[in-house]
């Protein structure tokens, strides 16, 4: 992984973590935004609802024991070599 | 044979009347046509009608077959593509006022297999906007109501493309399938829908909704005619670097060894079979009950991070859809639809690490289900979705949850998965049973499929319309 990848993920998960416990529509606004997407305080009104949709999906990622998996493994499998 | 008769031939039957030329496949194109102008105002199948062009199509396959060059089975047959295909000089609009004018030069790699194979191409087919929504509702072009009870929904994202094939407006449709496009209506429409092991047929000229997800496949009557279509489709395009090398079989003739023994079908122990409709999952069991009269060995397995699985398909799917249409929410967010609009919105608050997250969770279920499941097992077996049509202002989120809660693990792990129909609710809706094979392994799920529509008759019934 390079640095700007890690930095990435590192700052998300800081955002995503400590303001996840703040007031839902700032956590919405500030997150929205640092993915460049602005949104007016109707449209935070209506995605704050929504947070519990993506904490949902992070907590269930992140229980997870990867183990050594690579994200950018060759996919899909190629089938078995016939002998 | 009637006009009506003639629109519900399958391919395979029309193809037979088409190659010894007592079909023509004007007459045939006709027949389609007519079922369309009949029904679609109901329906709302289509988004554009290739009228002209269409009977233009069919007036040179008949020329070029009366002249013995015919091309095989899918020349002179009509076939309707999801309005995410991109069609030369044919507007293409992914169901969005967005691209609603925009015209391709050229052909998506699909369209022109097809039209290579002498497929006639008949329309563009209405689908969920930008494939973002397994409804099929869609506030552009109105919603595809399901041809087995107008006031149901049809299922999406390939919405038209279900509710086509149902309702005999086409013999076969080409769609996509992210989370479960193909597959969920064509549970909810009651036709065969296979989604391919990913990168097994180009998508290049295809409108993208998830680079990681998805997949372009057939809609059809049967499995046997899912079979001719994705043969026309499927192979490497240098186009598409995510398209393979592998080799691809004659489906055709791999159906012809109907015999299931020593088959082994595995059926998942939970996940699958948590919050089922009762009707729906006493179809399912009937269905693993045939089959293990057919002599398949059935037998329960576990499947390893089943459930997460749906967690990540979501992490992938809503950030790639974003990075795509980024640049359209900014400058244009009204002209989407609410729903389509608070997704690209809602996809804005997943975490780069959730997304990392979800593709290590791609290779570690593909690692451990190629050794602990598919070593054991030849096929899965589960329902397709855990409902039958739900009504068609029954359009949230949730909805599109609950319908793509059995489809979406197969686009993560790019399994090969086809939905077949296996019976109907006591209010007259189909119900999909759907089959999952090992990667590449196209031909098997095929074959099962096509053994079990040899031992049944729901893929024949048609919608009362």
């Amino acid at each position: 992984m390079t640095d700007a990848e890690r930095c990435c993920i590192l700052l998300t998960r800081n955002v995503f973590g400590v303001k996840m416990q703040d007031d839902p529509r700032d956590t919405a606004r500030r997150i929205a935004a640092l993915a460049g997407v602005p949104l007016a305080e109707e449209r935070i009104a209506a995605l704050a609802p929504m947070l519990a949709v993506a904490q949902g999906a992070a907590a269930a990622l992140a229980a997870v024991d990867y183990r050594d998996a690579d994200p950018e493994a060759p996919f899909p499998p190629r089938p078995k070599a016939t002998p | 044979m009637t006009t009506a008769d003639t629109a519900d031939l399958s391919i395979s039957e029309a193809a037979d009347l088409v190659r010894k030329r007592k079909l023509s496949p004007i007459e045939l194109t006709e027949a389609c046509l007519e079922r369309i102008a009949a029904l679609d105002a109901r329906v709302r199948a289509f988004i554009t009608v290739t009228r002209e062009d269409a009977l233009a199509s069919a007036q040179q396959a008949a020329a070029a077959i009366a002249r013995g060059n015919y091309k095989g089975p899918l020349h002179g047959i009509p076939i309707a593509l999801k309005d995410l295909f991109d069609t030369a000089g044919v507007r293409t609009t992914a169901g969005s006022k967005i691209l609603g004018e925009r015209v391709p030069a050229e052909d998506a790699e699909a369209t022109a297999r097809l039209k290579a194979a002498g497929a006639i191409v008949i329309g563009k087919l209405n689908m969920h906007e930008f494939a973002f929504g397994a409804t099929g509702l869609n506030r552009h072009y109105g919603g595809t109501h399901n041809p087995w009870g107008l006031d149901r929904m049809s299922g999406g994202s390939s919405s038209g493309s279900g509710a086509a094939v149902a309702a005999g407006m086409t013999l076969g449709a080409l769609g996509t399938d992210t989370g479960g496009s193909i597959r969920i209506p064509s549970s909810l429409c009651g036709v065969t829908g296979l989604k391919p092991t990913y990168g097994r047929v180009s998508r290049r000229g295809v409108v993208p909704l998830s680079w990681s997800l998805d997949h372009v496949g057939p809609l059809a009557r049967t499995a046997a005619d899912a079979a001719l279509i994705l043969k026309a489709i499927a192979g490497r395009d240098d186009g598409d670097r995510t398209s393979s090398e592998e080799p691809v079989p004659d489906y055709a003739k791999t159906l012809v060894d109907s015999r299931l023994k020593r088959l082994r079908i595995g059926v998942p122990d939970s996940f699958f079979f948590d919050n089922v409709d009762a009707e729906c999952l006493e179809a399912i069991r009937a269905a693993l009950f045939l089959l293990r009269d057919m002599k398949a060995e059935v037998d329960e397995v576990s499947l390893p991070h089943a459930a997460e699985a749906s967690s990540a398909v979501v992490a992938i799917m809503l950030p790639e859809a974003l990075a795509y249409h980024h640049r359209w929410l900014a400058e244009r967010p009204d002209d989407y639809g609410e729903d389509v609009r608070g997704r690209l919105e809602l996809a804005a608050l997943f975490p780069a690490v959730t997304y990392v997250e979800a593709k290590r969770l791609r290779t570690l279920i593909s690692e451990e289900w190629r050794t602990s499941v598919f070593e054991r097992f030849d096929l899965l077996a589960v329902p397709t979705t855990p409902v039958a049509a739900p009504p068609l202002d029954d359009d949230g989120l949730q909805t599109t949850l609950t319908l793509t809660r059995f489809t979406g693990a197969f686009n993560l792990t790019g399994l090969p998965a086809i939905s077949i129909p296996c019976g109907f609710t006591s209010g007259g809706l189909p119900i999909g049973l759907q089959l999952v094979g090992r990667w590449w392994e196209e031909a098997t799920v095929l074959r099962v499929a096509h053994a079990y529509q040899q031992a049944t008759d729901w893929h024949r019934r048609t919608p009362p319309l």
